[in-house]
């Protein structure tokens, strides 16, 4: 719907809400999800408030347009350029034409693990792929394999069945084991005139439990990062409440990314929001931030966290000590993947990893698609209880 | 309703000394015209429980507030038969010889015991609701309040329907400890709260506690300004600036120094990573901070 925005040259109220069905365009254009329930509520609530305060019509807009905490940024800047629109400057045209193109480009792949082509060319491979492919490749470490074989280990990571651990909740449904559920016996016993014929049991409802990962996308993961999102995708659309973080030299929330149908998209668009591809790793950092920002907020509800990452460190072990300590104590579950372990003879005896394995769980290998069976395994049977923890002294 | 404006909204909520910044009167405002829910989202401690409690008091209604927790139910949300009562009914009634009146009397009204819900659409005056906390309740309980909120009655099988004569004001809060379905916004005004700023939350430290002097206060709040700044786990909220300019004022307190912010941190900072964190790198900027602004 049109709206020519360039003629209406005074901030008078009445200006702005005959031009007012530009403002949701304007959030859309923004990422911000707005539906025509709310632009028709916006004309409503625009005409219960007083138009020639900015401040006013800003507040109401946000109310109606805005439900989340992190698009405020976006719909104060979609709000200036309406207001600034509305003030007679003319739309950039290139603003208005990308209203479709901002999303993330789903056909155009960024390259998330560059394929070592000298490998590519070990003719032990091709036998291999020839004989039977899942089979072998089930051994082989991700950053031994071809293009064909990760499109293969990609495909097989989508066909696994994961089966998720359970929790408790504290909502409960009848039984006929568990306690006995004085209230619902004494509701039944009205159909005997008041004597407790039927006792009736209850127990608690089992939940899946919620799922966090801890990507680690620096450059010394670079040959296994690509897997492991995939892995994240595939574990996203079959578990449902899976939250993913990727991190090298700071913390970027993917979930939204996961949430895709595709795989491709899905990474593209993970691709398209990490800044911080095969650079260092500060996995301290990122779990201080991770701990500070996000661990009440992702971390209820008894939540099994799967930290990906080698161990490289480059900043302070001290931090990073403390910080994967903090982290345990909010999981209900530290699950340290680490694609180093499945190499023969592997021991965590960087000073990093060191730090990491006193703080998880379970450390388990990452490196091939076997060893993501494993895990797979282990989280079905994360809902049943964990290791015990010591207290270690600091 | 008896405001016509957000300025009258401003005024009532000053009156009942809740500080509140523009835009949140705007949008107050607007659900109380739009008979929309309110959503108020925050961090912990920036007053979003007491918009509901002043609201309550500045419209002269009852304030009737639901606390969620996970596995909240519809026997302690909406309502619940009291059957001990029915049962001893049910055995009066035979001793004299007329079970079967009882039959229908035992549900009747009388014996129906509402919970917050209920209550909220079942009352002849219009009350205030709160639903506190709702992240912590689950999806199942999100689910049946998204159609209490479209409609505003509640089915009781055995006796009929409830609907409100007028929708009561809603308020919903939220942590944020978990994302709160989309459905449940969607019927809802959102509005953020934020911390206050320095002039804000010096108003508000006034408006609560009258007797704190004026260079204490301004003291207090520029300690926990900069506080905010820093890097802690659990910043600390208005709920912790009254609550630590209460505590100095009752040590007898008359200026912030090092030895004062030193021994009543624990009012401020409730994790112990915080309260080390700021004894070992923050503790004489701050006193410095207490000094300039005192």
């Amino acid at each position: 719907m049109p709206v020519d925005l360039g003629d209406a040259r005074a901030s008078d109220g009445r200006h702005a809400a005959a031009n007012l069905l530009a403002l949701p365009r304007l959030v859309r254009l923004r990422g911000v999800a707005v539906d025509a329930e709310q632009s028709r509520l916006l004309l409503r609530a625009i005409a219960e408030i007083d138009l020639s305060r900015e401040d006013d019509m800003r507040a109401a807009a946000r109310a109606v347009l805005v439900r989340q905490h992190a698009d405020l940024a976006r719909f104060d800047d979609a709000f200036d350029t309406f207001v600034a629109l509305l003030r007679g400057a003319r739309p950039s045209t290139p603003h208005l034409a990308r209203q479709r193109t901002t999303r993330a480009p789903e056909t155009e792949l960024p390259a998330l693990a560059p394929e070592n082509s000298e490998r590519e060319v070990r003719s032990s491979r091709v036998v291999r792929v020839v004989a039977s492919p899942l089979e072998l490749l089930r051994r082989v470490d991700f950053a031994a394999m071809t293009a064909e074989e990760r499109a293969a280990a990609a495909r097989f990571l989508a066909s696994l069945e994961w089966s998720p651990g359970l929790r408790r909740t504290r909502r409960f449904q009848r039984s006929t084991r568990g306690a006995l559920d004085a209230r619902a016996t004494l509701a039944r016993s009205r159909r005997w005139m008041g004597e407790p014929l039927e006792l009736v049991r209850r127990a608690p409802r089992r939940k899946r439990r919620p799922l966090v990962l801890l990507l680690d996308v620096s450059g010394s993961m670079e040959a296994y990062t690509r897997l492991l999102l995939q892995l994240a995708h595939s574990l996203a659309r079959g578990w449902g409440r899976v939250e993913a973080f990727t991190f090298g030299t700071r913390l970027t929330r993917v979930t939204r990314h996961m949430r895709h149908r595709r795989a491709d998209a899905a990474l593209a668009g993970a691709a398209h929001a990490v800044a911080d591809w095969s650079g260092g790793t500060r996995i301290g950092d990122a779990l201080h931030e991770f701990n500070r920002r996000w661990s009440r907020r992702v971390l209820g509800r008894g939540a099994v966290v799967l930290l990906c990452t080698d161990g490289w460190e480059r900043g302070e072990v001290s931090r990073l000590a403390s910080e994967a300590r903090a982290l345990q104590r909010a999981a209900y579950r530290l699950v340290w993947l680490n694609p180093l372990a499945g190499t023969r003879g592997y021991a965590p005896e960087a000073a990093g990893a060191k730090a990491i394995a006193a703080a998880v769980d379970d450390h388990l290998p990452a490196n091939t698609l076997d060893g993501l069976v494993a895990i797979a395994a282990l989280l079905a049977a994360a809902g049943q209880g964990r290791p015990v923890r010591r207290q270690v002294a600091t | 309703m008896i405001w016509s404006s957000p300025d009258d909204v401003l005024a009532a909520l000053e009156r009942e000394r809740y500080v509140a910044d523009r835009s949140l009167a705007v949008t107050l405002f607007l659900a109380l015209r739009l008979g929309k829910p309110l959503f108020l989202e925050g961090e912990a401690g920036v007053g979003k429980t007491e918009v509901g409690k002043v609201l309550a008091s500045a419209l002269g209604a009852r304030l009737i507030r639901l606390q969620c927790y996970e596995g909240l139910d519809l026997a302690a949300a909406v309502y619940e038969w009291d059957h001990a009562r029915q049962i001893l009914e049910i055995r009066l009634a035979e001793a004299e010889g007329r079970a079967a009146a009882a039959r229908t009397r035992i549900y009747s009204e009388e014996f129906l015991i509402k919970r917050p819900l209920l209550d909220a659409i079942a009352s002849p005056d219009t009350p205030v609701l709160l639903i506190d906390e709702v992240d912590r309740a689950d999806e199942e309980f999100e689910a049946y309040l998204l159609e209490l909120l479209s409609d505003f009655q509640v089915s009781v099988p055995e006796l009929g329907t409830f609907k409100a004569k007028t929708p009561p004001p809603v308020i919903i809060t939220s942590n944020r400890t978990r994302e709160v379905h989309d459905a449940l916004k969607r019927r809802c005004l959102y509005q953020w709260i934020d911390y206050p700023t320095p002039e804000r939350e010096l108003a508000i430290v006034h408006a609560r506690l009258p007797d704190i002097s004026e260079r204490l206060a301004r003291s207090v709040v520029a300690v926990v300004q900069a506080l905010r700044g820093d890097d802690l786990f659990k910043r600390p909220g208005v709920a912790e600036t009254l609550d630590w300019a209460m505590a100095l004022g009752a040590l007898g307190a008359v200026a912030l120094d090092l030895a004062a912010i030193d021994s009543t941190l624990g009012v401020l900072l409730k994790y112990e990573d915080d309260v080390r964190h700021v004894r070992e790198a923050t503790l004489p900027a701050l006193a410095e901070v207490a000094a300039g602004a005192g």
